[in-house]
């Protein structure tokens, strides 16, 4: 490998050709401060507009200062990153930047977890010369069902763009308006509800400031909660017990499966259930329809359409009922697991209960902003009742808890409710990427086969890669397994079986790179990927924990469909836990 | 020569494609102070805010719109740096072009009261009979220069 031999600070170093000086300097253990640039490395994804300048140095016969990010080493160079010159710009630059900034800390929901206000704190501005007179640029505010836009504290970093665009090929967002008045925002400068818009949250996920934050749903809990009448249910996904911990300053990849159930407790929730055990469901419905239309498929049935797509992810279903709404006989009719949850809740375990649905209040803890959009859909409510009525983040509950004065650290770990918080750990694993047709292989192996599986853990269909494929050997059926998380790589499937040239018997599409455990719910990753990795890893720690593994043998399933349900894909099943999709296109493109 | 770099900034402020802070923000900054400065608001520690934020805009900008955008404010200040010092610390306009700073004012010696200026007048500032001196009323004025343009007695004097 070439490599260039440079002087940062007085100290040599030397690497490979095409490195840039923010990384060389890193080596060195000088940290230079960013704010636009943002590196998810395991990801493939990089966003480097150049464009806070916060970044500057002083480089040896250079004109003008070189921001680091986007400048790489050259042989010979004299890099010095903290002269006074480098020193006076940053600060310089950064006033400019807060001068255009609303001073709202207090009462901004980014507060603490700010990119810009650490930024502001670690360059010691005390004060912003000009701001008596100093007009500010100003945007209307945007409120979605997910997400709220509040461009007054956008700082043009550019990240969600790069999100938006590049990494899910959304294409939602886009830079309009020159100079002053530049801001960053769907075309024709509609509302978010009304683009392409999938509220994946991907851009809330990597937003340096308060600019893009999800839509608080708390308070309604809050009241849902002191409301006697009503019997509150909570459900909480998989990726939310392995990186609930880091809100509360624990190692990323910490598991807080117990504490969080106690914490729920506390809250006052009437019942503590686990979106695992409709994971497990989901499980038994899409893997029933998987192998019902492989054999139909294998038998020649031409209406029987191979690949499967998984349907879990409203993020990606709303995708697909934008950009590929005429293959929308494709994915798997199952509800996600959260609608599964909401649907069983109101009727199986509220008829246990003996109450009515109307009654019952049932609220998800997701790491998904997509939810909030999902359990709003019309389809997914009887009479105007919703089968799930609030959907919080992690990052929202973590909230909720310091409010309640509860030490989450301190508690004792508590066990779910019975019967909708039994689990397997084919149910846990949702969270990854992977993990969904993990579970699934799980159980229609042993169904399609007669067999039992030996090898439990699939790792061929792990890992980070953003499209990954595996041949996985039914006892003589090679069944040819397509992995995609992100709506790029899934774009890049989904041409295929468009196009009818796709091999695969069954493809698994999360919006969120990593998963679920990656979303925009979760606590804020700020560019690091080693934290989606260490909550990928405590997924599958909690899985190996688990008695039971596979969705097929979890009791509380096996009895839900002896006294409820029949047997997977029944009438009743498909009312309940199946699906239809539409044509979103038709549907958002209303003018504002 | 102050409002002739604020002129040119005005420029730049509509030019900047926004993409960097430097020049985003930084040039309208620029362009606010230099308001200041022409209305006559101006400190005397705002020249070297005036100079440290030129500067840091060229140093920092990242492209060549950006890197040369305050070259206007810096020669002027340079070559001009006497009238820069009289908007901040006279609070005048010694070049008569920040409107602000100056005021139109009838010599009484001159004036025959012919009553072209108040006829010209588009606020009506001035009043006087005909044959007598006329009178700017400077809170009405709004500095336009026409009276100046139509005396033909050298009787309006900028001040
Ligand atoms: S975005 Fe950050 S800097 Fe701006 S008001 Fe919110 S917390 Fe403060
Ligand atoms: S939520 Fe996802 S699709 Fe919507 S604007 Fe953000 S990145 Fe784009
Ligand atoms: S909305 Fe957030 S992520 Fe997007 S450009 Fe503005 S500050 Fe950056
Ligand atoms: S990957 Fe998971 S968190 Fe992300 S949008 Fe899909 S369901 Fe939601
Ligand atoms: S310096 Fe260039 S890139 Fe930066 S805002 Fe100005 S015109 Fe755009
Ligand atoms: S300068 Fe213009 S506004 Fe003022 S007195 Fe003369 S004509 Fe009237
Ligand atoms: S971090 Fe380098 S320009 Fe923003």
């Amino acid at each position: 490998m070439e490599t260039v031999k440079l002087t940062i600070d007085n100290k040599e170093i030397e690497v490979p050709r095409g490195t840039t000086i923010l990384k060389a300097a890193k080596e060195l253990g000088i940290e230079i401060p960013t704010l636009c640039y943002m590196d998810l490395h395991d990801l493939n994804i990089e966003n480097k507009p150049g464009g806070c300048r916060i970044c500057v140095v002083e480089v040896q016969g250079r004109r003008n200062l070189a921001p680091t990010c986007s400048t790489k080493c050259e042989p010979g160079m004299v890099v010095k990153t903290h002269t006074a010159r480098v020193l006076n710009a940053r600060r310089t630059v950064m006033e400019f930047i807060l001068s255009d900034h609303p001073k709202d800390c207090l009462i901004c929901p980014k507060s603490g977890t700010c990119e810009l206000q650490d930024m502001a704190h670690r360059l010691g501005i005390r004060e912003i010369p000009g701001q008596e007179f100093a007009e500010m640029s100003t945007y209307r505010k945007d409120t979605s069902p997910s997400i709220i836009r509040d461009l007054d504290k956008c700082i043009m970093c550019r990240r969600c763009e790069t999100m938006c665009n590049d990494v899910q090929t959304v294409g939602a967002l886009s830079a309009f308006n020159r100079g002053f008045q530049a801001a960053v925002g769907p075309a024709f400068e509609q509302n978010l509800e009304y683009s392409s818009c999938t509220y994946c949250g991907q851009c809330v996920a990597v937003c340096p400031t308060g600019a893009l934050t999800e839509v608080n749903h708390v308070p309604q809990v809050l009241k849902a909660l002191n409301d006697p009448t009503k019997t509150v249910v909570v459900q909480t996904a998989p990726a939310v017990r392995a990186a609930l911990g880091e809100e509360f300053g624990m190692e990323p990849g910490t598991l807080v499966t117990g504490k969080m159930t106690a914490a729920l407790r506390a809250l006052g929730f009437d019942y503590v259930f686990d979106t695992d055990f409709a994971a497990d469901l989901t499980i038994m419905e899409e893997g029933t329809e998987l192998l019902d239309r492989l054999s139909r498929h294998l038998k020649g049935d031409k209406t029987a359409r191979i690949p499967i797509l998984t349907s879990c992810c409203p993020g990606w279903v709303n995708f697909f009922e934008y950009y590929y709404s005429d293959m929308k006989d494709v994915p798997s009719t199952a509800k996600s697991p959260q609608q599964m949850f909401g649907a069983i809740a109101k009727s199986y375990f509220a008829e246990k209960i003996g109450i009515n649905r109307k009654d019952m209040v049932v609220v998800s803890i997701m790491p998904c902003l997509a939810k909030k959009y999902e359990c709003q859909r019309d389809e997914f409510s009887v009479d105007g009742n919703p089968d799930v009525d609030f959907s919080i983040s992690t990052r929202e509950l973590a909230t909720f808890i310091k409010q309640a004065n509860i030490d989450i650290r301190n508690l004792h770990d508590e066990e779910f409710d019975s019967p909708l918080g039994e689990s397997t750990g084919a149910g846990v694993i949702f969270g990854n990427t992977g993990g969904v047709i993990e579970a699934a292989c799980r159980t229609a192996y042993e169904i399609f086969t007669g067999k039992k599986l030996e090898r439990l853990e699939f790792t061929e269909l792990r890992g980070m890669e953003g499209v990954r494929s595996a041949t996985l050997d039914f006892d003589g059926t090679p069944i040819k397994i397509g992995i995609a998380h992100g709506l790029g790589n899934a774009r890049k499937l989904l041409d295929d079986v468009k196009n009818g040239k796709s091999e695969f018997t069954a493809i698994e599409v999360m919006a969120c790179p990593g998963g679920c455990i990656g979303c925009g719910g979760q606590p804020l990753h700020h560019g690091n990927s080693d934290i989606i990795k260490a909550r990928a890893a405590a997924i599958y720690t909690e899985d190996r924990k688990k008695p039971l593994r596979k969705s097929h043998e979890n009791p509380f399933i096996i009895k839900l469909y002896e006294e409820f349900l029949g047997k997977p894909g029944s009438e009743k099943s498909h009312h309940l836990l199946h699906t239809h999709y539409f044509d979103r296109k038709d549907k958002i493109l209303v003018k504002k | 020569m102050v409002s002739m770099a604020k002129f040119f900034l005005e420029f730049t402020v509509e030019e900047s494609c926004g993409k960097c802070a430097p020049c985003r923000i930084g040039n309208k900054r620029l362009h606010e102070l230099l308001g200041q400065i022409c209305e006559g608001k101006g400190k005397l520690e705002d020249l070297d805010r005036l100079k440290n934020m030129s500067l840091v805009i060229k140093d920092t900008s990242l492209c060549g719109l950006g890197q040369t955008s305050p070259n206007p404010v810096l020669s002027m200040m340079e070559n001009f740096r006497e009238e820069y010092l009289a908007h901040v610390n006279d609070k005048k306009c010694p070049a008569g072009q920040c409107k602000s700073l100056m005021k139109y004012i009838i010599n009484a010696e001159n004036c025959v009261g012919c009553t072209a200026c108040a006829r010209v007048c588009p606020v009506n500032a001035i009043t006087g009979e005909r044959k007598e001196v006329h009178l700017i009323n400077q809170e009405i004025c709004i500095k336009c220069g026409a009276c100046f343009e139509k005396c033909k007695f050298d009787a309006i004097y900028i001040s």
